[in-house]
């Protein structure tokens, strides 16, 4: 099964000013498939992802990466590879969505060098793929929430990445909007590690969780393996019941009273 | 090229021939340019009798005092814009400015300091000289301190520059209150900036410090762009963030440092001009290094020029025109920012 794995993580531990963040974490992240890390506020989960694209060095332990150790690639390297897709950034006035989306080719390119015929096309690729066509000369600030999450997506593609990780990227966006990137993100024929505050939505959209509570994962695996109410209880340290979707395949949770009425 | 970028080009040889037209003596750019230029082809025959005597000497007003005078005050401006729109960049902050690293202080310091030590020794030493042996000492402090941090935090570079130039300005007030009057007027005046001591050896020396930092600069512009989303995403984009930090700054205080040794304290130019250059021709990045080059240039050579003309027989430090300029154009970008 190692081949099938992008990520394979071993004794992980970060600590950030002596405090520990993450501790002893063994997980693998499978290849060609979205993998979405839930659990409550504080639990590590922007740690890990940092973790995942060499930013934060490991304090103890190894992270594998495409059958390689992660700290042994260059960042350069790395960038080639994997693509991140933060939470929002604050940008100066008057970028437009073209600036931001060329930042992508930094990857592939030395100081000095300049754009050429093929770096146009895989800018016009991505800003299609995401819908932005249109809005390629806008200034970010008149963007609505989900079309700048769209367009740091679009960043991220002209990265043109084996894996992409993304941080909490439907924080902020209503319904609609989250939907409609969670449908995008999960169309990309990559690795996509996502870290996801909605439990729900994660589980809608997912093939794999991993559940991190107190720099700890709980548990890890396919969604079915793993959404279950033990599992999420002690998760968030609240009474839950997972029920089949009323509409479609799949499990939705509700958090309960103790006496088990949602 | 935008319709701003094309009005800002104009400038420049409106600056350059306003500065060379007007000073301290009235002198025709053109007939001198003729006078200046027949002469040399036959310096015998002059053909247009006694007046080109006079209008020689105004070739070699021209040549000797104006020319590399303006060239000077066009390369300070250029650099310093340029080193203010870096920082600005780099720190992610909008107020960052070349001087808040303590250069100026620093170069202060050097000269005040460096004037009573080689006094002492009996040696003679130009002030540029020691000034930018200051400034260079106090830019080596804030790195040292950065690199024991690590460059970890943009915001501390900033702040240790900051208490740098605190202390420099502070042991410079002590020196000064010590020296004689006469020793201390003349430091003081250099501090407030002067571009009286330009010459074609300034020139020499500026030119290929801010065009090489220019270059580089223009290198490093699609990575400065980048710099402006967060750590984790630069890190992402597989920049060394450090790196370029380390790079830019070093290129920086090469700029500011040599600036400020030939030509003292001018603030706000750093400060002021890169937000006119965004503001008219908006975040583009050649544009934006053109811009502040040719607006930063352009800008304090019609200073230099206000400096010279506007009281007879006399001039004002050039320092305190930018800075009362920068303080009104703050105030008015304040009031901008708020409607």
């Amino acid at each position: 099964m190692a081949d099938s794995n992008l990520y394979s993580i071993k004794q992980l531990s970060w600590h950030a000013s002596s405090k520990a963040i993450l501790h002893n974490i063994d997980l693998t992240i499978p290849s060609a498939a979205m993998t979405g890390i839930i659990g409550p506020n504080g639990a590590g989960k922007t740690s890990l992802i940092r973790c995942l694209n060499g930013f934060y060095q490991p304090s103890a332990g190894t992270i594998n990466f495409n059958g390689g150790e992660l700290a042994q690639w260059t960042s350069q390297q790395l960038a080639q590879q994997i693509a991140l897709v933060s939470q929002q950034p604050s940008v100066d006035d008057g970028w437009t969505v073209l600036q931001l989306v060329a930042t992508g080719l930094l990857p592939y390119k030395r100081w000095f060098e300049g754009d050429s015929l093929g770096d146009v096309k895989v800018i016009d690729d991505a800003l299609q793929q995401v819908g932005l066509v249109n809005q390629r000369d806008q200034l970010l600030q008149t963007l609505s929430g989900g079309e700048l999450q769209r367009a740091l997506l679009a960043k991220a593609l002209v990265q043109q990445p084996h894996c992409m990780l993304l941080d909490e990227p439907t924080n902020h966006l209503d319904a609609r909007y989250q939907h409609q990137l969670m449908k995008l993100i999960r169309a990309l024929p990559m690795t996509v590690v996502a870290s996801i505050h909605d439990i729900n939505l994660a589980a809608q959209y997912c093939d794999y969780l991993i559940l991190l509570k107190q720099g700890q994962v709980i548990a890890q695996g396919a969604v079915a393996d793993v959404f279950t109410a033990d599992n999420l209880s002690l998760l968030f340290s609240v009474p839950v019941r997972v029920d089949p979707h009323p509409y479609r395949n799949g499990l939705w949770m509700n958090f309960i009273d103790e006496e088990g009425t949602p | 090229m935008n319709r701003r970028a094309a009005l800002l080009l104009i400038f420049v040889p409106i600056s350059l021939w306003l500065g060379l037209s007007f000073g301290a003596s009235n002198v025709s750019v053109i007939e001198a340019l003729q006078c200046g230029l027949f002469a040399r082809v036959d310096p015998s025959s002059s053909a247009q009798g006694a007046n080109c005597v006079a209008h020689h000497l105004h070739w070699q007003i021209l040549v000797d005092v104006r020319l590399p005078r303006v060239l000077t005050a066009f390369l300070a401006g250029a650099g310093l814009a340029l080193s203010g729109h870096v920082l600005q960049r780099v720190s992610r902050n909008p107020l960052a400015d070349p001087y808040l690293f303590g250069i100026v202080a620093g170069a202060g310091l050097g000269a005040v300091v460096g004037q009573l030590v080689v006094t002492r020794l009996g040696l003679q030493l130009a002030m540029p000289l020691l000034a930018f042996i200051g400034a260079l000492t106090v830019t080596c402090a804030v790195f040292f301190v950065m690199c024991r941090q690590r460059w970890q935090q943009i915001e501390r570079i900033l702040l240790a520059g900051v208490a740098m130039s605190f202390l420099c300005t502070a042991m410079t007030s002590f020196v000064l209150y010590l020296q004689s009057p006469h020793a201390a007027n003349r430091v003081l005046f250099w501090l407030m900036g002067s571009l009286a001591a330009a010459d074609w050896a300034v020139v020499a020396l500026l030119l290929p410090i801010i065009v090489l930092g220019s270059v580089i600069i223009w290198g490093a512009s699609r990575v400065m762009d980048a710099i402006q989303l967060s750590d984790d995403a630069v890190h992402a984009l597989g920049i060394n963030l450090n790196h370029v930090r380390i790079v830019l700054m070093v290129v920086v205080s090469a700029m500011t440092a040599t600036v400020v040794a030939f030509c003292g304290g001018i603030g706000f130019v750093g400060l002021m001009i890169p937000h006119v250059v965004r503001f008219s021709m908006g975040n583009h990045r050649t544009l934006n290094i053109i811009g502040c080059i040719i607006g930063g240039g352009s800008f304090l050579v019609l200073v230099d020029l206000a400096a010279r003309v506007v009281l007879p027989n006399q001039e004002i430090p050039i320092g305190i025109i930018t800075a009362a300029i920068g303080s009104l154009f703050f105030l008015g970008l304040m009031q901008a920012k708020r409607t």
